[in-house]
């Protein structure tokens, strides 16, 4: 029977080529999408889960309280761990601190690597989280003082195929680390990505030995600590939890009164930690709301597939009715019919879940390009998501087939068998197409709308200029010393217009301290507010607004130690409306050189973007240093940059022959804020155009049965004298109502989810009914194009021909 | 073999009700060949989907070898229809997408019989109705002749108690059609009931017995052979 059941599906399928070609390339399509996005997914959710003991391993966060308002960073101070271990022995195993070492210039022989991404870590790197040592033994590989860990193709960037263990790697200090050990890359799908780990120890000679092991509390009040810790194999983290009121009554306490503040502390799974953090002084994370869109959208495209089939084969069945009607008279039953429909379905489906596998292997290097990421599909490492997709068709194969199943098997043999076969008002059809364009309705308006933010984060006035602006920074202690004479040398250039440093530049994130300000009434009160550093020239080359009050004058040297510039926002928060010049503004806390500076404000700044367009502009202080500051940023000319660059380059030499040259134009560091969005951007617009795709092939295939069974009509109305467009208009309104209604369903469903996307960020285009009604008409272009190819060819068909057949 | 009483047949729609079969009375004897005659529209079809168990009658009771089933379901029907009916239709009704073995094959798979009993007893009905030969072959590459000579095949495959045949010449031509009326003579001879609509007064000479219906009724029944058990 089920090779009868074969035989008959597979006849079908070639002997009606148009519809299987529809129906089998559209859930190609949707499959091929699903198995991508399902990877992507697949990846997001693996975070950090190759950790053997990722189930026990908590990340410790920050909540500070400090008058009254609240942080959350994902840092945390270095005692933390320590204190925790402890005083929870019975829960917390171990701990694990990372910190970010600074600068860091390696050198070997005559050869200088920068890189960015190198921790220090405390040796209990390898007990917490699972890496593969390759050279070296994880047990005691940063034990001791100026030991370190390097990933393989880092040891091989600095010393090619050579043993690297026992070679001592000199850092641009003076500082040399004996490497200890050389382990596996760390793997794409992990939140903390390093090249290279430095003891923790290490720092205890710089911190000296009783601080670096200290317990007190002003210790926990400084974060700058990624910890981790693990808990024992009956541990529970609710425990630390509930223990946390006492613990922080001993350690933490006692300084947060003085100063006025709070700590609370947070623990997230290491797994959350990708998609759920959101956090200050994080590592770049990835976003849930990322990973449910993509889920969606896949659930979207294979249920426009679904679609498809069950239009085309409910639309076939007057071709199937004879067959349905002599084998019910010979004597099958409903059920036997039921399967052997569902056993079609499926049977296309799984033809389609083998084109979706080829497709796959052939466009996963353009989707990992697209959506930067390092997706392999390999069916025997990854058999429980080849399962999975194999279900997934399974499903789509039972869910398309049903409905046909039971329509056809419900065929009563006496009147299939006489040809009349009751007509069907096709009212499920009409839903089904209404529901098709209702979602590519939705992702056309999604496609507009996300290409429309970008397009505003990228063009938005930032409070600054932010093109042709070259950002250097000066990484070695001599060269900073230097930089005024550096400046003055680069701006002898003529394509080098003006030159400023800072301590921060826009995008870079920026300090925040404990400040004493003055109310309206005149009592002093604290506040934590951001800052930067700047020099007399920087808010000139930036070519920031002063829209009250006036620049730093070098003439003044009064300025360094009495003024203060604020941005708008700052003179709103601290109350002072249109009339903050004067105010009195100062540290609270001491700041290494410039502790108990009492300044007044002497100018109000336009509010700029210093941070992604994410957040909105907090209070900003921008303060005049007497030191030099790192970062230069020179304004030039757009000509000849090429040129510009280059002298640049022969004098960085001259000036800091230590470092390697680089240099980072300011509009592009920008734009690195917005990259994920970017590639979510460019990854939402293939999918959406994926999604019209399937549904126009259904569309066509289902304009071509109307068109069909309507022979008869057109025949008829063309005898009667009626215009081939008389007729293509006739068999496109009903479609064009369609695809209309289907705007009333889309609208109200994708301005919730838009609305709800662009709350991620701070400042976001206005959603304007002006994108739906686009999108609405691109919709019906698209369906009207479509239908009309059909019904041209229908209507240009010889109606005796028609008429003679029926 | 059958015999109603009072059978009605009255099909509805919003807004017309039309009655098909009123009141109909009739027997049939096993081993009897019995030609139903009568004018378009007079409720023939209407008669023999009922007694093939194809469709239910509204009124009236319907016996079948003694057993009442004019109340059984749609499964019930089916089930008692594979095994003790076969049918031939006008237009022959095969499945395209099948070849003549199959085709053929067909009622037998749905009362399950082995493959070996199967391919046994459809290469020799094909054998008998001389279209062995073309057993590969799909049903539009055969000639109307030969696809009726199929689905007579399709409809003894299974040794059927009744046929019934639905105006089975009228799209062959006078010699195919007559072939085809030996074909059912003899099967009758055999022993199988057959029950024959037809507008052909010729080919009504072939049966025992003519049945003649108009507008629902029975007008007329006579008997042209003599008929013993």
């Amino acid at each position: 029977m089920f090779l009868n059941y074969l035989k008959v599906a597979l006849r079908n399928l070639l002997r009606k080529k148009f519809y299987s070609t529809i129906n089998i390339l559209g859930l190609a399509i949707g499959l091929t999408c699903t198995i991508l996005i399902g990877l992507f997914v697949q990846n997001e959710l693996s975070f950090d889960k190759h950790h053997e003991n990722y189930k026990k391993i908590y990340r410790l966060e920050s909540h500070f309280t400090i008058q009254e308002s609240d942080d959350f960073f994902a840092a945390t101070a270095f005692p933390l761990g320590p204190a925790l271990k402890l005083e929870f022995p019975q829960d917390v195993e171990e701990y694990c601190r990372f910190l970010t070492m600074d600068n860091n210039l390696f050198q070997i022989d005559d050869k200088k690597i920068f890189e960015d991404n190198v921790y220090y870590a405390d040796s209990t790197l390898t007990t917490l989280f699972t890496h593969k040592f390759i050279a070296g033994t994880p047990n005691g590989a940063l034990n001791d003082p100026n030991e370190m860990i390097l990933t393989e193709s880092f040891a091989r960037r600095i010393f090619g195929d050579e043993d690297p263990i026992g070679k001592v790697l000199d850092t641009g200090y003076g500082l040399g680390f004996t490497i200890t050990g050389v382990i596996e890359d760390v793997p794409y799908d992990s939140h903390l990505r390093f090249e290279a780990v430095g003891s923790m120890i290490t720092l205890e000679n710089y911190f000296g030995k009783d601080r670096y092991h200290s317990l007190e509390s002003g210790a926990f009040w400084n974060i700058s600590f990624y910890s981790y810790i693990m808990l024992t194999e009956t541990g529970n983290i609710q425990n630390v939890l509930d223990g946390y009121p006492a613990f922080n009554e001993k350690y933490i306490k006692p300084v947060g009164e003085q100063i006025n503040s709070k700590f609370q502390l947070m623990v997230q799974p290491l797994a959350d930690v990708h998609l759920h953090s959101d956090l200050g002084y994080d590592l770049p994370t990835g976003n849930i709301a990322y990973v449910h869109t993509f889920s969606i959208v896949a659930l979207f495209l294979l249920l426009i597939g679904c679609i498809n089939y069950m239009n085309m084969a409910t639309a076939q069945s007057a071709n199937r009715a004879t067959e349905v009607g002599i084998r019910k008279v010979v004597g099958a039953q409903k059920s036997y019919l039921r399967s052997q429909f569902l056993m079609e379905s499926l049977i296309l489906t799984f033809l389609a879940l083998l084109l979706a596998f080829i497709a796959t292997e052939l466009f996963l290097p353009a989707f990992n390009e697209i959506a930067d990421r390092h997706l392999s599909f390999n069916i025997a490492e990854n058999l429980n998501f080849f399962l999975g997709i194999v279900g997934i068709a399974l499903i789509v194969g039972i869910v398309s087939g049903s409905y046909p199943a039971f329509y056809l098997s419900s065929f009563i043999p006496v009147e299939v068998l006489k040809g009349k076969l009751g007509k069907s008002k096709g009212t499920l059809r009409k839903i089904l197409v209404l529901l098709q364009f209702s979602i590519s309705i939705i992702m056309i308006v999604g496609t507009f709308t996300v290409i429309q933010q970008l397009n505003f984060l990228k063009n938005k006035d930032l409070g600054f200029n932010k093109e042709n602006v070259v950002v250097l920074t000066m990484r070695d202690t001599t060269g900073i010393k230097n930089i005024n004479a550096f400046q003055d040398e680069l701006l002898k250039h003529s394509q080098i217009l003006k030159a400023g440093t800072s301590s921060s530049i826009p995008g870079q994130g920026y300090g925040i301290l404990v400040h004493r300000y003055e109310t309206l009434d005149g009592t002093m009160a604290e506040k934590e507010i951001n800052f930067v550093f700047v020099d007399n020239d920087y808010i000139d080359v930036m070519d920031m607004k002063i829209i009250k009050g006036r620049n730093y004058d070098p003439e003044l040297t009064t300025d360094l130690e009495e003024s203060i510039i604020i941005n708008e926002a700052c003179a709103n928060v601290l109350g002072w409306g249109n009339d903050p010049i004067g105010k009195k503004l100062g540290f609270a806390a001491d700041l290494d050189g410039t502790a108990n500076r009492d300044t007044r404000v002497i100018g109000v700044i336009k509010d700029f973007h210093y941070n992604s367009l994410h957040n909105k502009v907090d209070p900003i202080l921008l303060l005049l240093s007497e030191r030099p500051l790192r970062n230069i940023s020179l304004r030039v000319r757009q000509e000849n940059i090429e040129n510009t660059i280059n002298y640049i380059k022969g004098k960085w030499n001259e000036f800091c022959p230590t470092f390697p040259f680089d240099y980072t134009f300011l509009d592009e560091d920008l734009n690195e804020q917005y990259i994920a969005e970017q590639k979510i951007g460019r990854v939402f617009t293939y999918f959406s155009i994926m999604c019209i795709f399937i549904a126009c092939l259904g569309l066509f295939g289902l304009a071509a049965y109307t068109a069909e069974q309507r022979t008869k009509e057109i025949s008829i109305r063309k005898v009667m004298g009626a215009s081939v467009s008389s007729i293509v208009l006739i068999l496109s309104r009903e479609f064009t109502i369609w695809v209309l209604l289907a705007n009333i369903i889309a609208w109200p469903l994708a301005y919730l989810a838009l609305k709800k996307w662009l709350e991620n960020f701070a400042y976001a285009v206005n959603i304007s009914i002006f994108t739906f009604v686009c999108a609405g008409i691109v919709a019906l272009v698209i369906a009207l194009v479509t239908v009309s190819f059909r019904a041209i060819k229908a209507a240009l068909t010889n109606p005796a021909e028609a008429l003679k057949y029926e | 073999m059958i015999k109603t009483n009072n059978l009605t047949k009255i099909y509805r729609t919003d807004e017309v009700e039309t009655v098909a079969l009123n009141n109909v009375n009739v027997e049939v004897t096993k081993g009897e060949f019995v030609a139903v005659m009568g004018p378009s529209g007079c409720g023939k079809s209407t008669l023999l989907n009922v007694i093939g168990l194809l469709d239910n009658p509204t009124n009236g009771e319907f016996y079948f070898n003694t057993q009442e089933v004019s109340k059984y379901t749609e499964r019930m029907r089916t089930n008692l229809r594979k095994s003790n009916i076969g049918f031939i239709f006008q237009s022959f009704n095969l499945i395209d997408e099948l070849t003549v073995y199959e085709n053929v094959e067909l009622p037998l798979l749905y009362i399950k019989m082995s493959s070996a009993e199967r391919k046994k007893r459809v290469n020799e009905i094909l054998d008998r109705m001389k279209i062995a030969h073309r057993a590969k072959h799909f049903p539009q590459q055969l000639s109307g002749g030969q696809q009726q000579r199929v689905a007579v095949a399709r409809a003894v495959v299974t040794t059927p108690k009744l046929i019934l045949a639905d105006e089975p010449t009228v799209n062959l031509d006078s010699a195919n059609g007559e072939e085809l009326m030996d074909m059912l003579t003899q099967l009758n001879e055999e022993g199988t009931t057959i029950m024959m609509v037809t507008h052909s007064p010729t080919f009504a000479e072939y049966a025992h017995r003519t049945i003649q219906l108009f507008d629902g009724h029975i007008v007329t029944e006579n008997i042209k052979k003599e008929f013993h058990l």
